[in-house]
Protein backbone atom coordinates (compact mmCIF):
# COMPACT_ATOMS: atom_id res chain seq x y z
CA UNK A 1 0.00 0.00 0.00
CA UNK A 2 2.75 2.17 0.79
CA UNK A 3 4.40 1.78 -2.24
CA UNK A 4 1.27 2.68 -3.84
CA UNK A 5 0.92 5.86 -2.05
CA UNK A 6 4.19 6.65 -2.69
CA UNK A 7 3.85 6.35 -6.34
CA UNK A 8 0.54 8.63 -6.52
CA UNK A 9 1.90 11.47 -4.71
CA UNK A 10 5.18 11.40 -6.71
CA UNK A 11 3.09 11.61 -10.34
CA UNK A 12 0.76 14.11 -8.44
CA UNK A 13 3.70 16.57 -7.55
CA UNK A 14 5.26 16.11 -11.11
CA UNK A 15 2.16 17.04 -12.74
CA UNK A 16 1.96 19.89 -10.50
CA UNK A 17 5.62 21.40 -10.99
CA UNK A 18 5.17 20.60 -14.28
CA UNK A 19 2.02 22.66 -14.46
CA UNK A 20 2.78 25.77 -12.11
CA UNK A 21 6.40 25.74 -14.68
CA UNK A 22 4.08 25.26 -18.26
CA UNK A 23 1.85 27.79 -16.26
CA UNK A 24 3.92 31.02 -16.54
CA UNK A 25 4.88 30.36 -19.60
CA UNK A 26 1.43 29.36 -20.93
CA UNK A 27 0.03 33.06 -19.86
CA UNK A 28 2.28 35.08 -20.60
CA UNK A 29 3.62 33.92 -24.24
CA UNK A 30 1.90 31.08 -25.29
CA UNK A 31 -2.04 31.69 -24.86
CA UNK A 32 -2.28 34.44 -26.75
CA UNK A 33 -1.07 31.65 -29.83
CA UNK A 34 -4.00 29.93 -29.34
CA UNK A 35 -6.60 32.22 -28.10
CA UNK A 36 -6.27 35.70 -29.48
CA UNK A 37 -8.86 37.19 -26.82
CA UNK A 38 -5.84 36.76 -24.78
CA UNK A 39 -3.26 39.20 -26.60
CA UNK A 40 -5.26 42.23 -24.68
CA UNK A 41 -6.23 40.75 -21.87
CA UNK A 42 -5.36 42.55 -18.37
CA UNK A 43 -2.39 40.83 -16.14
CA UNK A 44 -4.84 40.39 -12.84
CA UNK A 45 -7.25 38.22 -15.18
CA UNK A 46 -3.85 36.58 -16.04
CA UNK A 47 -3.69 35.37 -12.42
CA UNK A 48 -6.67 34.07 -12.38
CA UNK A 49 -6.19 31.88 -14.58
CA UNK A 50 -3.01 30.48 -13.65
CA UNK A 51 -4.51 27.72 -11.35
CA UNK A 52 -6.51 26.16 -14.20
CA UNK A 53 -3.55 25.92 -16.34
CA UNK A 54 -1.76 24.90 -13.89
CA UNK A 55 -4.16 22.10 -13.23
CA UNK A 56 -5.09 21.36 -17.26
CA UNK A 57 -1.95 21.87 -19.03
CA UNK A 58 -1.99 18.24 -20.50
CA UNK A 59 -4.70 19.92 -23.07
CA UNK A 60 -3.62 23.08 -23.37
CA UNK A 61 -0.03 21.90 -24.63
CA UNK A 62 -1.96 19.96 -26.93
CA UNK A 63 -3.59 22.92 -28.58
CA UNK A 64 -0.57 24.73 -28.14
CA UNK A 65 1.48 22.01 -30.16
CA UNK A 66 -1.35 21.99 -32.90
CA UNK A 67 -1.62 25.69 -33.67
CA UNK A 68 1.82 25.16 -34.47
CA UNK A 69 2.07 22.50 -36.76
CA UNK A 70 -1.38 23.33 -38.46
CA UNK B 1 -26.78 19.12 -23.45
CA UNK B 2 -26.22 16.40 -26.14
CA UNK B 3 -28.27 12.93 -26.08
CA UNK B 4 -24.69 11.66 -25.47
CA UNK B 5 -24.46 13.51 -21.97
CA UNK B 6 -27.74 13.15 -21.22
CA UNK B 7 -27.19 9.44 -21.32
CA UNK B 8 -23.82 9.82 -19.80
CA UNK B 9 -25.78 11.53 -16.74
CA UNK B 10 -28.28 8.67 -16.48
CA UNK B 11 -25.78 6.09 -15.96
CA UNK B 12 -24.03 8.05 -13.61
CA UNK B 13 -26.75 8.66 -11.12
CA UNK B 14 -28.40 5.37 -11.71
CA UNK B 15 -24.86 3.93 -10.67
CA UNK B 16 -24.59 6.43 -7.72
CA UNK B 17 -27.98 5.73 -6.54
CA UNK B 18 -27.16 1.80 -6.36
CA UNK B 19 -23.40 2.53 -4.42
CA UNK B 20 -23.90 5.35 -2.48
CA UNK B 21 -26.53 4.02 0.16
CA UNK B 22 -24.61 0.76 0.20
CA UNK B 23 -21.46 2.70 1.88
CA UNK B 24 -23.96 4.29 3.65
CA UNK B 25 -25.45 1.66 5.41
CA UNK B 26 -22.18 -0.18 6.12
CA UNK B 27 -20.43 2.50 7.73
CA UNK B 28 -23.76 3.30 10.34
CA UNK B 29 -24.46 0.20 10.70
CA UNK B 30 -22.32 -1.04 13.30
CA UNK B 31 -22.45 2.46 14.95
CA UNK B 32 -23.87 2.62 18.94
CA UNK B 33 -26.31 5.39 18.64
CA UNK B 34 -25.59 7.51 22.30
CA UNK B 35 -23.60 5.21 24.57
CA UNK B 36 -20.11 6.33 22.45
CA UNK B 37 -20.50 9.80 23.52
CA UNK B 38 -21.28 8.95 27.38
CA UNK B 39 -18.33 6.82 28.00
CA UNK B 40 -16.61 10.06 26.26
CA UNK B 41 -17.38 12.37 28.97
CA UNK B 42 -17.01 10.13 31.53
CA UNK B 43 -12.92 9.21 31.13
CA UNK B 44 -12.26 12.95 31.91
CA UNK B 45 -13.86 13.35 35.29
CA UNK B 46 -12.10 11.89 37.95
CA UNK B 47 -15.00 10.84 39.28
CA UNK B 48 -14.49 7.71 42.03
CA UNK B 49 -11.48 7.12 40.45
CA UNK B 50 -8.62 6.92 42.67
CA UNK B 51 -4.95 7.53 41.63
CA UNK B 52 -3.06 4.13 42.41
CA UNK B 53 0.39 4.84 40.36
CA UNK B 54 2.17 7.69 38.18
CA UNK B 55 5.50 7.80 36.07
CA UNK B 56 7.05 9.90 33.96
CA UNK B 57 9.58 10.15 31.41
CA UNK B 58 10.87 13.17 28.95
CA UNK B 59 8.31 12.90 26.25
CA UNK B 60 4.71 11.76 28.75
CA UNK B 61 3.34 11.75 32.04
CA UNK B 62 1.49 9.11 32.79
CA UNK B 63 -1.77 8.26 35.46
CA UNK B 64 -3.29 5.22 36.52
CA UNK B 65 -6.56 5.74 37.82
CA UNK B 66 -8.33 2.60 39.00
CA UNK B 67 -11.99 2.08 40.72
CA UNK B 68 -14.07 -0.73 41.52
CA UNK B 69 -14.61 -2.24 38.24
CA UNK B 70 -11.96 -0.71 35.53
CA UNK B 71 -8.61 0.63 35.30
CA UNK B 72 -7.24 3.52 33.13
CA UNK B 73 -4.64 6.01 32.18
CA UNK B 74 -4.30 9.35 31.86
CA UNK B 75 -1.35 10.25 29.47
CA UNK B 76 -0.35 13.73 29.13
CA UNK B 77 1.93 13.89 25.87
CA UNK B 78 4.53 17.14 27.32
CA UNK B 79 5.31 18.37 23.54
CA UNK B 80 3.73 18.07 20.29
CA UNK B 81 5.00 14.48 19.25
CA UNK B 82 7.69 15.05 16.09
CA UNK B 83 5.81 11.74 14.21
CA UNK B 84 2.55 12.63 12.34
CA UNK B 85 0.74 9.63 13.40
CA UNK B 86 1.93 8.44 16.99
CA UNK B 87 -0.40 5.56 18.68
CA UNK B 88 -0.30 3.86 21.72
CA UNK B 89 -0.71 0.63 22.96
CA UNK B 90 -0.85 -1.25 25.94
CA UNK B 91 1.71 -3.78 26.71
CA UNK B 92 0.67 -6.94 28.13
CA UNK B 93 2.38 -10.05 30.68
CA UNK B 94 4.97 -10.56 28.68
CA UNK B 95 5.70 -6.41 28.00
CA UNK B 96 5.08 -6.86 24.48
CA UNK B 97 2.91 -4.94 22.54
CA UNK B 98 -0.66 -5.61 22.76
CA UNK B 99 -4.13 -4.04 22.48
CA UNK B 100 -4.19 -0.71 20.45
CA UNK B 101 -5.54 1.90 22.54
CA UNK B 102 -5.42 4.83 20.30
CA UNK B 103 -4.24 7.56 18.04
CA UNK B 104 -2.14 11.05 19.67
CA UNK B 105 -0.37 13.60 18.06
CA UNK B 106 -0.84 17.15 19.93
CA UNK B 107 0.44 17.95 23.08
CA UNK B 108 -2.45 17.14 25.25
CA UNK B 109 -4.23 14.89 28.36
CA UNK B 110 -5.29 11.57 26.45
CA UNK B 111 -7.07 9.09 28.66
CA UNK B 112 -7.45 5.00 27.84
CA UNK B 113 -8.95 2.10 29.55
CA UNK B 114 -6.88 -0.49 30.27
CA UNK B 115 -7.16 -4.38 30.55
CA UNK B 116 -6.43 -5.84 33.90
CA UNK B 117 -3.67 -7.14 33.13
CA UNK B 118 -1.49 -4.49 31.25
CA UNK B 119 1.68 -3.50 32.67
CA UNK B 120 2.81 -0.78 30.49
CA UNK B 121 2.15 1.63 27.31
CA UNK B 122 4.20 2.05 24.50
CA UNK B 123 4.02 4.92 22.23
CA UNK B 124 4.82 3.58 18.84
CA UNK B 125 5.21 5.63 15.52
CA UNK B 126 3.57 3.41 12.85
CA UNK B 127 5.11 5.33 9.94
CA UNK B 128 8.79 4.53 10.61
CA UNK B 129 7.61 1.12 12.59
CA UNK B 130 9.87 2.79 15.66
CA UNK B 131 8.64 2.84 19.24
CA UNK B 132 8.79 6.59 20.59
CA UNK B 133 8.43 5.76 24.12
CA UNK B 134 7.48 3.06 26.52
CA UNK B 135 6.90 3.22 29.84
CA UNK B 136 6.31 0.00 32.34
CA UNK B 137 4.28 0.05 35.36
CA UNK C 1 -17.87 39.05 -24.63
CA UNK C 2 -15.36 41.93 -25.22
CA UNK C 3 -12.11 41.69 -27.44
CA UNK C 4 -10.67 40.41 -23.82
CA UNK C 5 -11.15 38.46 -20.57
CA UNK C 6 -12.40 39.90 -18.18
CA UNK C 7 -12.15 38.54 -14.22
CA UNK C 8 -15.74 38.42 -13.45
CA UNK C 9 -18.29 38.64 -15.75
CA UNK C 10 -21.06 40.73 -13.75
CA UNK C 11 -24.10 42.39 -14.59
CA UNK C 12 -26.69 43.35 -12.13
CA UNK C 13 -28.69 40.34 -11.52
CA UNK C 14 -24.85 38.45 -10.89
CA UNK C 15 -23.97 40.92 -8.26
CA UNK C 16 -27.21 40.70 -6.74
CA UNK C 17 -26.97 36.54 -6.48
CA UNK C 18 -23.71 37.29 -5.80
CA UNK C 19 -24.72 39.46 -2.32
CA UNK C 20 -27.30 36.52 -1.64
CA UNK C 21 -24.72 33.74 -1.69
CA UNK C 22 -22.00 35.87 0.56
CA UNK C 23 -24.40 36.71 3.33
CA UNK C 24 -26.01 33.54 3.05
CA UNK C 25 -22.38 31.94 3.43
CA UNK C 26 -21.55 34.50 6.58
CA UNK C 27 -24.99 33.87 8.18
CA UNK C 28 -24.40 30.29 8.19
CA UNK C 29 -21.22 29.95 9.67
CA UNK C 30 -22.00 32.69 12.70
CA UNK C 31 -24.74 30.89 13.19
CA UNK C 32 -23.24 27.61 13.24
CA UNK C 33 -20.19 28.97 15.61
CA UNK C 34 -22.98 30.44 18.05
CA UNK C 35 -25.08 27.02 18.36
CA UNK C 36 -22.13 25.44 18.90
CA UNK C 37 -20.75 27.70 21.78
CA UNK C 38 -24.03 27.71 23.32
CA UNK C 39 -24.25 24.19 23.42
CA UNK C 40 -20.61 22.81 23.25
CA UNK C 41 -18.68 25.34 24.57
CA UNK C 42 -15.20 23.51 25.15
CA UNK C 43 -14.90 22.93 21.52
CA UNK C 44 -11.37 24.88 20.25
CA UNK C 45 -11.76 27.46 17.37
CA UNK C 46 -9.85 25.10 15.35
CA UNK C 47 -12.61 22.39 15.42
CA UNK C 48 -15.24 25.41 14.73
CA UNK C 49 -13.96 26.27 11.71
CA UNK C 50 -13.83 22.76 10.41
CA UNK C 51 -17.16 21.68 11.05
CA UNK C 52 -18.70 24.87 9.87
CA UNK C 53 -16.90 24.87 6.80
CA UNK C 54 -17.55 21.62 6.40
CA UNK C 55 -20.75 21.12 6.71
CA UNK C 56 -21.47 24.59 4.64
CA UNK C 57 -19.49 23.23 1.44
CA UNK C 58 -21.60 20.01 1.74
CA UNK C 59 -24.74 22.13 2.09
CA UNK C 60 -23.82 24.10 -0.99
CA UNK C 61 -22.69 21.48 -2.57
CA UNK C 62 -26.05 19.32 -2.32
CA UNK C 63 -27.78 22.81 -3.38
CA UNK C 64 -25.77 23.07 -6.49
CA UNK C 65 -26.38 19.51 -7.63
CA UNK C 66 -30.18 20.23 -7.46
CA UNK C 67 -30.06 23.31 -9.25
CA UNK C 68 -29.70 21.51 -12.97
CA UNK C 69 -32.49 19.02 -12.84
CA UNK C 70 -34.81 21.65 -11.06
CA UNK C 71 -34.35 24.29 -14.10
CA UNK C 72 -35.10 21.42 -16.50
CA UNK C 73 -38.46 20.45 -14.62
CA UNK C 74 -39.05 23.84 -14.10
CA UNK C 75 -37.99 27.00 -16.11
CA UNK C 76 -38.37 29.56 -12.82
CA UNK C 77 -35.31 28.09 -11.59
CA UNK C 78 -33.46 29.24 -14.77
CA UNK C 79 -31.94 32.43 -13.30
CA UNK C 80 -29.81 30.33 -10.48
CA UNK C 81 -28.84 28.27 -12.96
CA UNK C 82 -26.93 30.61 -14.66
CA UNK C 83 -25.47 31.64 -11.25
CA UNK C 84 -24.08 28.02 -10.77
CA UNK C 85 -20.55 29.10 -11.25
CA UNK C 86 -20.19 31.46 -8.90
CA UNK C 87 -21.85 29.23 -6.20
CA UNK C 88 -19.54 26.16 -7.35
CA UNK C 89 -16.32 28.74 -6.58
CA UNK C 90 -17.64 29.77 -3.44
CA UNK C 91 -18.76 26.05 -2.31
CA UNK C 92 -15.03 25.18 -3.37
CA UNK C 93 -13.36 27.99 -1.10
CA UNK C 94 -15.77 26.82 1.65
CA UNK C 95 -14.06 22.97 1.36
CA UNK C 96 -10.73 24.73 0.82
CA UNK C 97 -11.17 26.04 4.18
CA UNK C 98 -12.53 23.03 5.69
CA UNK C 99 -9.35 21.06 3.92
CA UNK C 100 -6.69 23.40 4.96
CA UNK C 101 -7.52 23.60 8.32
CA UNK C 102 -7.80 19.98 8.74
CA UNK C 103 -4.54 18.99 7.44
CA UNK C 104 -3.30 22.12 9.71
CA UNK C 105 -4.66 20.80 12.68
CA UNK C 106 -4.04 16.96 11.90
CA UNK C 107 -0.87 16.54 10.03
CA UNK C 108 1.28 19.60 10.05
CA UNK C 109 2.69 18.91 13.34
CA UNK C 110 4.76 16.32 12.71
CA UNK C 111 8.03 16.30 10.95
CA UNK C 112 6.45 14.34 8.04
CA UNK C 113 4.95 16.19 4.98
CA UNK C 114 1.06 16.95 5.32
CA UNK C 115 0.04 15.24 2.71
CA UNK C 116 1.93 12.16 2.70
CA UNK C 117 0.57 12.22 6.83
CA UNK C 118 -3.00 12.71 5.13
CA UNK C 119 -2.22 9.29 3.44
CA UNK C 120 -0.06 7.59 5.53
CA UNK C 121 -1.02 8.43 9.21
CA UNK C 122 -3.84 5.45 8.91
CA UNK C 123 -2.88 2.67 6.79
CA UNK C 124 -6.07 0.93 7.38
CA UNK C 125 -7.32 0.77 3.76
CA UNK C 126 -8.85 -2.77 4.35
CA UNK C 127 -11.18 -1.63 6.70
CA UNK C 128 -14.17 0.09 5.72
CA UNK C 129 -15.55 1.67 9.08
CA UNK C 130 -11.81 2.64 9.82
CA UNK C 131 -11.12 3.33 6.14
CA UNK C 132 -8.71 6.74 6.46
CA UNK C 133 -11.50 9.11 5.10
CA UNK C 134 -9.70 11.75 4.83
CA UNK C 135 -7.78 10.64 2.14
CA UNK C 136 -11.31 10.69 0.14
CA UNK C 137 -12.01 14.25 1.63
CA UNK C 138 -8.36 15.46 -0.37
CA UNK C 139 -8.84 13.70 -3.66
CA UNK C 140 -12.71 14.99 -3.77
CA UNK C 141 -11.05 19.20 -2.89
CA UNK C 142 -8.26 17.86 -5.96
CA UNK C 143 -11.70 17.46 -8.16
CA UNK C 144 -13.58 20.87 -6.74
CA UNK C 145 -10.08 22.79 -6.81
CA UNK C 146 -9.75 21.31 -10.90
CA UNK C 147 -13.31 22.16 -11.65
CA UNK C 148 -13.26 26.29 -9.57
CA UNK C 149 -10.10 26.99 -11.16
CA UNK C 150 -11.67 25.92 -14.78
CA UNK C 151 -14.71 27.71 -13.91
CA UNK C 152 -13.77 30.99 -16.57
CA UNK C 153 -15.06 31.27 -20.13
CA UNK C 154 -11.23 31.18 -21.04
CA UNK C 155 -10.92 27.56 -20.28
CA UNK C 156 -14.53 26.65 -21.94
CA UNK C 157 -13.18 27.89 -25.27
CA UNK C 158 -9.82 26.35 -25.15
CA UNK C 159 -10.40 23.17 -23.16
CA UNK C 160 -13.43 22.46 -26.06
CA UNK C 161 -16.66 22.14 -24.75
CA UNK C 162 -16.55 18.44 -24.62
CA UNK C 163 -13.31 17.89 -22.35
CA UNK C 164 -14.27 21.53 -20.14
CA UNK C 165 -18.09 19.24 -19.35
CA UNK C 166 -16.46 15.57 -18.61
CA UNK C 167 -13.88 17.43 -16.43
CA UNK C 168 -17.14 19.60 -14.81
CA UNK C 169 -18.97 16.07 -14.70
CA UNK C 170 -16.35 14.66 -12.43
CA UNK C 171 -18.40 16.67 -9.13
CA UNK C 172 -20.48 13.34 -9.51
CA UNK C 173 -17.46 11.17 -8.22
CA UNK C 174 -16.65 14.39 -5.80
CA UNK C 175 -20.00 14.01 -4.35
CA UNK C 176 -19.78 10.56 -3.25
CA UNK C 177 -16.54 10.47 -2.28
CA UNK C 178 -17.68 13.56 0.39
CA UNK C 179 -21.04 11.64 1.47
CA UNK C 180 -18.35 8.59 1.94
CA UNK C 181 -15.90 10.88 3.50
CA UNK C 182 -18.25 12.20 5.69
CA UNK C 183 -19.96 8.64 7.02
CA UNK C 184 -16.44 7.27 7.22
CA UNK C 185 -15.56 10.26 9.24
CA UNK C 186 -17.28 12.69 10.84
CA UNK C 187 -20.26 10.55 11.14
CA UNK C 188 -18.18 8.20 13.05
CA UNK C 189 -16.78 10.48 16.17
CA UNK C 190 -20.30 12.23 16.33
CA UNK C 191 -22.57 9.51 15.83
CA UNK C 192 -26.34 12.16 15.46
CA UNK C 193 -29.21 10.70 13.93
CA UNK C 194 -30.04 13.94 13.10
CA UNK C 195 -26.79 14.80 10.95
CA UNK C 196 -26.97 10.86 9.26
CA UNK C 197 -30.47 11.73 8.65
CA UNK C 198 -30.20 15.10 7.11
CA UNK C 199 -27.75 14.01 4.87
CA UNK C 200 -29.27 10.89 3.55
CA UNK C 201 -32.34 12.13 3.03
CA UNK C 202 -30.15 15.56 0.91
CA UNK C 203 -28.60 12.25 -1.00
CA UNK C 204 -32.17 10.47 -2.15
CA UNK C 205 -33.53 14.08 -3.17
CA UNK C 206 -30.39 14.92 -5.27
CA UNK C 207 -29.99 11.69 -6.74
CA UNK C 208 -34.13 10.94 -7.19
CA UNK C 209 -34.56 14.58 -9.26
CA UNK C 210 -31.56 13.81 -11.43
CA UNK C 211 -33.04 10.64 -11.95
CA UNK C 212 -36.57 11.89 -12.80
CA UNK C 213 -35.56 14.73 -15.41
CA UNK C 214 -33.55 11.65 -17.03
CA UNK C 215 -35.80 9.56 -16.96
CA UNK C 216 -38.79 12.44 -18.55
CA UNK C 217 -35.67 13.53 -21.18
CA UNK C 218 -35.54 10.01 -22.41
CA UNK C 219 -38.95 10.28 -23.27
CA UNK C 220 -38.16 13.15 -25.63
CA UNK C 221 -35.70 11.89 -27.16
CA UNK C 222 -37.08 8.70 -27.69
CA UNK C 223 -40.11 10.24 -29.74
CA UNK C 224 -40.96 8.78 -33.06
CA UNK C 225 -41.74 10.85 -35.52
CA UNK C 226 -44.34 9.99 -38.96
CA UNK C 227 -41.97 9.96 -42.10
CA UNK C 228 -43.25 10.82 -45.82
CA UNK C 229 -41.07 10.93 -49.00
CA UNK C 230 -37.64 11.12 -46.25
CA UNK C 231 -39.09 14.25 -44.73
CA UNK C 232 -40.79 14.21 -41.35
CA UNK C 233 -43.71 15.48 -39.95
CA UNK C 234 -43.35 17.97 -37.18
CA UNK C 235 -46.55 20.04 -35.75
CA UNK C 236 -48.65 22.42 -37.26
CA UNK C 237 -47.51 26.21 -37.61
CA UNK C 238 -50.40 26.62 -34.45
CA UNK C 239 -49.03 24.40 -31.84
CA UNK C 240 -45.14 26.42 -31.98
CA UNK C 241 -45.99 29.73 -29.88
CA UNK C 242 -44.85 33.22 -31.78
CA UNK C 243 -40.94 34.04 -31.11
CA UNK C 244 -40.67 30.85 -29.02
CA UNK C 245 -39.86 26.97 -30.43
CA UNK C 246 -40.93 23.62 -30.05
CA UNK C 247 -38.34 20.84 -29.84
CA UNK C 248 -37.96 17.44 -31.99
CA UNK C 249 -35.50 14.74 -32.11
CA UNK C 250 -34.48 14.02 -35.32
CA UNK C 251 -31.95 11.29 -36.19
CA UNK C 252 -30.96 11.49 -32.17
CA UNK C 253 -30.40 15.09 -32.13
CA UNK C 254 -32.73 17.67 -30.74
CA UNK C 255 -33.64 20.02 -33.02
CA UNK C 256 -35.63 23.32 -32.48
CA UNK C 257 -38.18 24.68 -34.82
CA UNK C 258 -38.73 28.44 -34.27
CA UNK C 259 -41.77 30.82 -35.60
CA UNK C 260 -40.98 34.51 -35.57
CA UNK C 261 -42.26 37.08 -37.85
CA UNK C 262 -44.51 34.84 -40.32
CA UNK C 263 -41.57 32.62 -40.84
CA UNK C 264 -39.90 29.60 -39.47
CA UNK C 265 -36.39 28.38 -38.81
CA UNK C 266 -34.84 24.86 -37.48
CA UNK C 267 -31.50 24.72 -36.22
CA UNK C 268 -30.14 22.49 -33.43
CA UNK C 269 -30.73 22.59 -30.04
CA UNK C 270 -27.87 22.83 -28.59
CA UNK C 271 -25.82 25.93 -27.78
CA UNK C 272 -22.31 26.38 -28.17
CA UNK C 273 -21.63 27.65 -25.16
CA UNK C 274 -22.03 25.06 -22.51
CA UNK C 275 -24.79 23.09 -24.31
CA UNK C 276 -28.20 25.20 -23.74
CA UNK C 277 -31.38 24.10 -25.41
CA UNK C 278 -31.52 26.87 -27.16
CA UNK C 279 -35.25 25.60 -28.26
CA UNK C 280 -36.29 26.71 -24.62
CA UNK C 281 -35.17 30.53 -24.91
CA UNK C 282 -36.85 32.98 -27.19
CA UNK C 283 -36.54 35.46 -30.02
CA UNK C 284 -34.91 38.59 -28.67
CA UNK C 285 -34.12 40.80 -31.13
CA UNK C 286 -34.21 39.04 -34.34
CA UNK C 287 -31.89 36.48 -32.65
CA UNK C 288 -32.65 32.89 -30.84
CA UNK C 289 -30.91 33.81 -27.24
CA UNK C 290 -29.45 30.61 -25.27
CA UNK C 291 -32.04 30.77 -21.83
CA UNK C 292 -28.96 29.87 -20.27
CA UNK C 293 -26.25 32.39 -20.85
CA UNK C 294 -27.50 34.72 -23.48
CA UNK C 295 -25.52 33.51 -26.52
CA UNK C 296 -27.23 34.57 -29.75
CA UNK C 297 -28.02 32.91 -32.83
CA UNK C 298 -29.60 34.06 -36.63
CA UNK C 299 -32.27 31.74 -36.99
CA UNK C 300 -31.50 31.82 -40.74
CA UNK C 301 -28.35 30.68 -40.91
CA UNK C 302 -27.45 29.47 -36.99
CA UNK C 303 -24.56 31.85 -36.93
CA UNK C 304 -23.80 34.41 -33.83
CA UNK C 305 -23.98 38.01 -35.29
CA UNK C 306 -20.59 39.52 -35.43
CA UNK C 307 -17.80 39.76 -33.76
CA UNK C 308 -19.09 36.22 -32.39
CA UNK C 309 -18.37 33.30 -34.55
CA UNK C 310 -20.18 30.81 -32.66
CA UNK C 311 -22.44 28.53 -35.50
CA UNK C 312 -24.64 25.72 -34.78
CA UNK C 313 -25.77 23.31 -37.26
CA UNK C 314 -29.65 24.30 -39.61
CA UNK C 315 -32.17 22.05 -40.87
CA UNK C 316 -34.60 22.99 -43.79
CA UNK C 317 -38.22 23.02 -43.38
CA UNK C 318 -41.21 22.69 -45.70
CA UNK C 319 -44.84 23.56 -45.50
CA UNK C 320 -47.78 21.44 -46.87
CA UNK C 321 -50.63 23.54 -45.88
CA UNK C 322 -50.48 24.41 -42.14
CA UNK C 323 -47.94 21.05 -41.42
CA UNK C 324 -44.54 21.56 -41.05
CA UNK C 325 -42.14 18.80 -42.11
CA UNK C 326 -38.45 18.79 -41.58
CA UNK C 327 -35.19 17.34 -43.11
CA UNK C 328 -33.74 15.20 -41.22
CA UNK C 329 -30.29 15.46 -43.17
CA UNK C 330 -28.31 18.44 -41.26
CA UNK C 331 -26.46 21.05 -42.98
CA UNK C 332 -23.18 22.25 -42.08
CA UNK C 333 -22.77 24.45 -38.93
CA UNK C 334 -23.81 28.09 -40.27
CA UNK C 335 -25.23 27.40 -43.19
CA UNK C 336 -27.82 29.30 -44.41
CA UNK C 337 -31.51 28.22 -45.12
CA UNK C 338 -34.12 30.01 -46.73
CA UNK C 339 -36.60 30.23 -44.03
CA UNK C 340 -40.41 29.16 -44.73
CA UNK C 341 -42.59 31.66 -45.05
CA UNK C 342 -46.60 31.33 -44.02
Amino acid sequence: MEIIINIFLLILSVYFIIGLLFGFYFLFRGASKIDPLMENTKTKVRFLLFPGVVVTWPFLIGRLFKSKTP
Amino acid sequence: MTSGLRKAHKFIWLLLIITVPIIMFFSVKDLEFFTDKQAKEMSFELGDYRIVATDENEVLKAAILKNEDSIKIDIEIKTPLKASSAEVYELNQNKEKGRFLGPMSKAKTYSFYLNNDATGILVFDTLKGTEITKLIF
Amino acid sequence: MGLDYQLVLWNKYKKAYDKIIIISMLLYIILFAAITLIFNSETTIETLVIRAFGSLAIIMLNIILIIGPLARLNSNFLPILYNRRHLGVSMFIAAFIHGGFSIFQFHALGDVNPIYSIFTSNMDYNSLTNFPFQVLGFIALLILFAMASTSHDFFLGNLSAKVWKRLHMMVYFAYALIIAHMFLGAFQQETSPLTIGIMTIGFFTVASLHLITAFKEQKIDSMKMEEQEGWLKVCTISEIEEDRAKIFTVKNQRVAVFKYNGKLSAIHNVCKHQGGPLGEGKIIDGCITCPWHGYQYLPSNGQSPPPFTEKVATYQLKLEGDMIYINPEAFDEGTEVEPCNY
